[in-house]
Parts: C-alpha cells; sequence; structure tokens
C-alpha cells in the first residue's frame, strides 16, 4: 500500500494530470503487488466506472451551469444579491457570498462557480477597494456551497455509491449551506466594518423589485429538481436533463442566448465532463487494486487499532478526507474510499444521510484548502494575484466552513430534521 | 496542416453532436413517461454508450487544452528546458500506461463480438422490422481509440513544444482561440 502512495506521490509532484496518477499509480502497483495479470481487468473497471446511468448528471447539470452563464443568468443573480445586501459596508463582498449561494441552486459543481462569478465579481469587487486576494479568496472558499447547497453532483454521486437517498442528500445540505453562507457573511461584514471598504449607494425600490423579478425564474430551478426527485417526477439524472431544459428555456425568454453559444457550451461542457469522468475512471483501477489488497479492511483495522471511540474515529476521519481533498477531486475521493468510509459509518453508527452530508462537506471544503485547493488556483488566475496571498486570505474563510462542519457533525438534528419532516 | 484541423472539427462536432443526443433523449423519456404514459426502454443504455464514447473521444482534445488537473509545483521550479525535459521524460511512463490499457482494452472488446447492443436492435427494429447486430464491442473499443488519441496528443504535446520560443520562455503569438470555453469548467 505504501509503495503505491510513494509512485503516486513522485507521479502527481512531477505534473502530470491526477487523472493519468492514479491511472499509472495503481497499475504499477498491480504489478508490482504479484498481480499483473490483472491488468487484464483494467480496461474493465475502467469502463464499469463511467458505465452507470448516474453519471450523465456531471454533464447534464455542467451543461446547465454553462447554458445559465452564457445565457445572462450569472449577471442576473448578481444584480439580485446587489439588490438585497449591496448597500452595506464592503458590499460587493456581502454580494458575493449570497450570489455563490444562489448560484449554487444552479449548478452542481464548485470550480463551475468559482470560475464564473469568479470573473465578474472579483474585478468588482477591487474596483471597489477590496484586495484583490481577498475578492479572490472570498470567491474561492463561497464556491463550497455550489456541491452543497442542491443540486449536487458530488451528493448524487456519494448516494449512488452508498445507496443512501439522493433526495434526502439534497435536502440535508441546505442548513449546512446557509450556515456557511451566514459565518461568510458575518466575517465579511465585520472585516468590512473593521478596513472601512466603502459603501455602494442603495438602489432604488422599484429598482430592486425590477431586480428580483427578472432573476426569479432562475432561483425556482432547485425548487423544481427538489419537488421532482420527491415527488417522483424524475430521477436525479432527468432532473438533471429538466435543469438543461430549463436553462435553455429562459434563456431564450430572456433572449440572451443564441445558438451559437449553446453549441460552445455543449462542446466546452464535453470537454469538462470528459476531464472529470476520466479521473473517475481511473479512481476506479486504483479502487479496484485496492480492494484486491483488502487495503479498505486494513486500514479499518488500523483505525480501530488506534480508538473505538466513535468521535475519535470521526474525527479522523474528517481529517483524513481533508489531507486526500487537498490533492484529489471530490468524486475521486468518494470513489477511493467509500469501502472505507462506508465500513465506519457502521462502526461509528452514524445515521447515512447525516454522514454522507458530513462527508461531502468535507471532501468539497478540501477544494478551498491549501496547497492544492482548486478553488484556489481558479480564484488566484482571474484575479491575477498570487495563490500565496490567496490563500493567506482564505485560511480564516476555510476556518469558518470546517467550524461549520464541525457543527454538522456533532448536530445530527441540524441535517436531518428538513429530510425527516418531508420525508 | 489541413488533416490536424478537420480531425479537430471533427471532434468537437462530435463532442457538441453527443451532448445533443443525450439532452435531447433524456428530455424524451421524461415527456414519454409522463405525457404520453410510455416509457423508453433504450433511453437509458443509449445515454450511457454516449457518454462512454464521448469521454475517451475526447480526451486527447481536453490533454492538448492542458484542461486536466494536475499540480505545478515542480514544474514551475524549473526552467522552460528542464519542464520540456520533464514532460519528455514522464511521457515515457504515460505512454507505457497507455499502450497497456489500449491493448488489453483492444483484447477486452473482442471478447463481446456476439454481444450486441439490445438498445440499438430494439430501436432498429421497430423501424425496419429486423435486428441491427451491432456488435457491443464498438461501445467497449471506445477504450482503445482514446487511450490512441491521448497518446497521440501526448506526443504531439511533446513536438509542439520543442520549439525556441516555448524553450527560451519567449511570449508566442497568439494562437489558441479564446472562447466560452475557459467559462464554463
Amino acid at each position: 500500500m505504501s509503495s503505491f502512495f510513494l509512485i503516486f506521490a513522485g507521479l502527481l509532484a512531477s505534473g502530470i494530470p491526477i487523472a493519468l496518477a492514479l491511472g499509472i499509480g495503481g497499475t504499477a502497483y498491480l504489478y508490482l503487488s504479484g498481480n499483473g495479470m490483472m491488468a487484464l481487468m483494467l480496461p474493465q473497471r475502467m469502463i464499469a466506472g463511467i458505465d452507470q446511468f448516474v453519471l450523465l448528471t456531471i454533464p447534464l447539470f455542467l451543461l446547465a451551469g454553462a447554458l445559465m452563464n452564457v445565457g445572462g443568468v450569472t449577471e442576473r443573480i448578481v444584480q439580485f444579491a446587489r439588490a438585497m445586501v449591496g448597500h452595506r459596508r464592503g458590499g460587493m463582498s456581502s454580494v458575493s457570498i449570497l450570489s455563490s449561494g444562489f448560484f449554487a441552486g444552479i449548478s452542481g459543481s464548485a470550480t463551475a462557480e468559482a470560475s464564473a462569478l469568479g470573473t465578474i465579481l472579483i474585478p468588482t469587487m477591487s474596483r471597489q477597494g477590496m484586495p484583490s486576494a481577498y475578492a479572490a479568496a472570498l470567491i474561492a472558499v463561497s464556491s463550497v456551497m455550489g456541491p452543497i447547497i442542491p443540486p449536487s453532483i458530488t451528493m448524487i454521486i456519494y448516494g449512488v455509491l452508498s445507496g443512501a437517498s439522493i433526495g434526502q442528500l439534497f435536502l440535508a445540505g441546505v442548513v449546512p449551506g446557509i450556515g456557511i453562507a451566514t459565518g461568510l457573511l458575518l466575517y465579511a461584514s465585520r472585516r468590512a466594518r473593521r478596513e472601512g471598504f466603502p459603501i455602494t449607494p442603495k438602489m432604488a425600490l422599484s429598482d430592486r423589485l425590477t431586480a428580483t423579478r427578472r432573476t426569479l425564474p432562475a432561483l425556482i430551478l432547485p425548487l423544481i429538481i427538489l419537488i421532482g426527485i420527491k415527488a417522483g417526477i424524475f430521477t436525479p439524472t432527468e432532473a438533471a436533463a429538466v435543469a438543461v431544459a430549463y436553462a435553455l428555456f429562459i434563456g431564450f425568454i430572456y433572449r440572451d442566448l443564441t445558438m451559437k453559444r449553446v453549441w460552445e457550451a455543449l462542446i466546452a461542457t464535453a470537454l469538462v465532463s470528459s476531464s472529470i469522468l476520466f479521473i473517475t475512471s481511473m479512481a476506479s483501477i486504483v479502487s479496484f487494486v485496492f480492494t484486491l489488497e483488502q487495503v479498505p479492511t486494513l486500514i479499518a483495522e488500523l483505525v480501530l487499532s488506534l480508538t473505538d471511540n466513535p468521535w475519535l474515529i470521526l474525527l479522523l476521519l474528517n481529517v483524513f478526507l481533508l489531507i486526500l481533498g487537498m490533492f484529489l477531486e471530490p468524486i475521486s475521493i468518494l470513489i477511493l474510499t467509500m469501502p472505507i468510509l462506508l465500513k465506519m459509518q457502521a462502526i461509528i453508527g452514524m445515521d447515512p444521510v447525516q454522514f454522507g452530508t458530513v462527508v461531502v462537506l468535507n471532501v468539497v471544503i478540501g477544494m478551498a484548502t491549501p496547497p492544492v485547493g482548486i478553488l484556489l488556483f481558479i480564484a488566484s488566475a482571474i484575479s491575477g494575484e498570487p495563490v500565496t496571498r490567496v490563500i493567506r486570505e482564505a485560511l480564516p474563510l476555510v476556518g469558518i466552513c470546517l467550524g461549520v462542519l464541525a457543527l454538522i457533525a456533532l448536530v445530527p438534528q441540524l441535517t436531518l430534521f428538513i429530510p425527516r419532516f418531508l420525508f | 496542416m489541413r488533416i490536424v484541423r478537420v480531425y479537430l472539427w471533427g471532434l468537437r462536432v462530435l463532442a457538441g453532436v453527443s451532448m445533443i443526443l443525450i439532452v435531447g433523449i433524456m428530455i424524451a423519456q421524461v415527456f414519454a413517461r409522463y405525457v404520453l404514459g410510455d416509457s423508453l426502454i433504450w433511453a437509458e443504455e443509449l445515454c450511457r454508450y454516449l457518454l462512454i464514447w464521448q469521454t475517451f473521444l475526447v480526451l486527447g482534445l481536453v490533454y492538448s487544452r492542458g484542461e486536466f488537473v494536475s499540480l505545478d509545483f515542480v514544474p514551475d521550479m524549473l526552467p522552460p528546458r528542464g519542464q520540456w525535459m520533464l514532460k519528455a521524460i514522464m511521457a515515457v511512463p504515460i505512454l507505457t500506461f497507455l499502450t497497456v490499457i489500449a491493448w488489453y482494452g483492444y483484447d477486452f472488446a473482442s471478447r463481446f463480438d456476439r454481444q450486441t447492443i439490445p438498445a440499438l436492435d430494439f430501436i432498429w427494429e421497430s423501424l425496419t422490422g429486423g435486428p441491427l447486430g451491432l456488435s457491443i464491442r464498438f461501445v467497449y473499443v471506445s477504450v482503445t481509440v482514446g487511450m490512441g488519441l491521448l497518446g497521440l496528443h501526448v506526443i504531439a504535446d511533446l513536438v509542439v513544444r520543442f520549439r525556441p520560443e516555448f524553450l527560451e520562455n519567449r511570449p508566442l503569438e497568439e494562437k489558441s482561440e479564446p472562447g466560452p470555453e475557459a467559462s464554463v469548467q
């Protein structure tokens, strides 16, 4: 097992794509452990890794997000958030957080969110006199809400791999999402007061109403998805297709969508989705090799030899996932660790939906955690600030997210009361 | 180079068309079940196969556009020449891996020669009255095609970068077309 991690770390450091590092590391480990003849199985594992109906949600939700983006919905959301909180001190920072929350209800992907909102909001915030690095950090960390507030690609994958109800997972994400938004808003307004960020004039009531009316159709989407899945009208995969249809529909109503833009969005989505699914497929190779070598059992035994206190196990698990999250993206972490996770869940005896929410929150926060949080890199690239400065600004914000994570892990009611109430 | 341009154009068209098909079939599925009261039994299967092909087919293009996530700490510390050398060295395990997978992938696919694709058989039969008989091998061979194309792109990337303006880190004339592509990822 340690030989795998050595090879994998070396490959990662050389700068080759993470997907290939996974595949090569897994295959090399297979040969090293004397199971070379099993390499025949690898293509089959690769196909099985992506030959799943529910994985269609990845291109579909990405496409819905892209269409909303080129269809001008992103700008409307920003306008709407501005109408609500823009007049406060350092208003644009609150606007960013709120926009992220709303955008999360459309897109199920954090990276899509960071690049879509970052391009609009980071320059606006710096123009208002906030440090660019802070603006970038704010966008990077609030994008974490994308996969927590429904719909969420990460939660769908978790549900499929673990058997937990996807509808319930979606609902369980609402409170943690609002929690993160609240925490970030409090931090942003304190900081704005301390550093005297400028105030933008309040918009007239009529303008604020117009902004609300113009944005409302986009904000209904998460409701349509939740109700549709809950009422059994469509499966999560079909919900994603409905989201695409809806995005097309309002895009053409708003008249911001042209055929050319749609076509470009289709191709771009196919490429992004391919890069994610390739990681998924390569992670399936590693997961196959791990199972062959009984790595999940070994790790479970290792943990149990350290402690049998459920809280300590949960803490260990969280730290372990957070570290993985610094290097890998959420979906591959879930594929790699699901056998371990399910064992741990049985040992701790936690509710599957709460456990799933904790795990998803954890791997998603990893995307904004240094050293290699992808969201930090996206935001840093947009802002033009070196990533080290963005990281320094991001640390307190990540701390807030970790605080919410701790609350969610300790208090089951926070995640469970909405799904229990509705199901 | 004309052939390269045709190839890239073809890839983009296939990527776009497969996305349209996936979205269209899925929406038709919901529509058929709730409005017509009759579900399309082939929809799910066909979409899965489209997704598999789409994923593997564009891998090379994704590589060339640098859209794969990777860690650049170490390469960024090296001078341009060193970066190229590192890329060239790392191409060896990459190409070996791709060859192994492509080879076994072909082997794997050919075992399914006699098994046909039920979804396509069903559609064909309702159109013409007889089964199409297209082997499921043509789905599984996508792994081999994908690995092959990815390998070609890895080599092409090395060749393209083996030019003075890259190695000396001089600014390059604008070459890649900026599009909304950048905004979605």
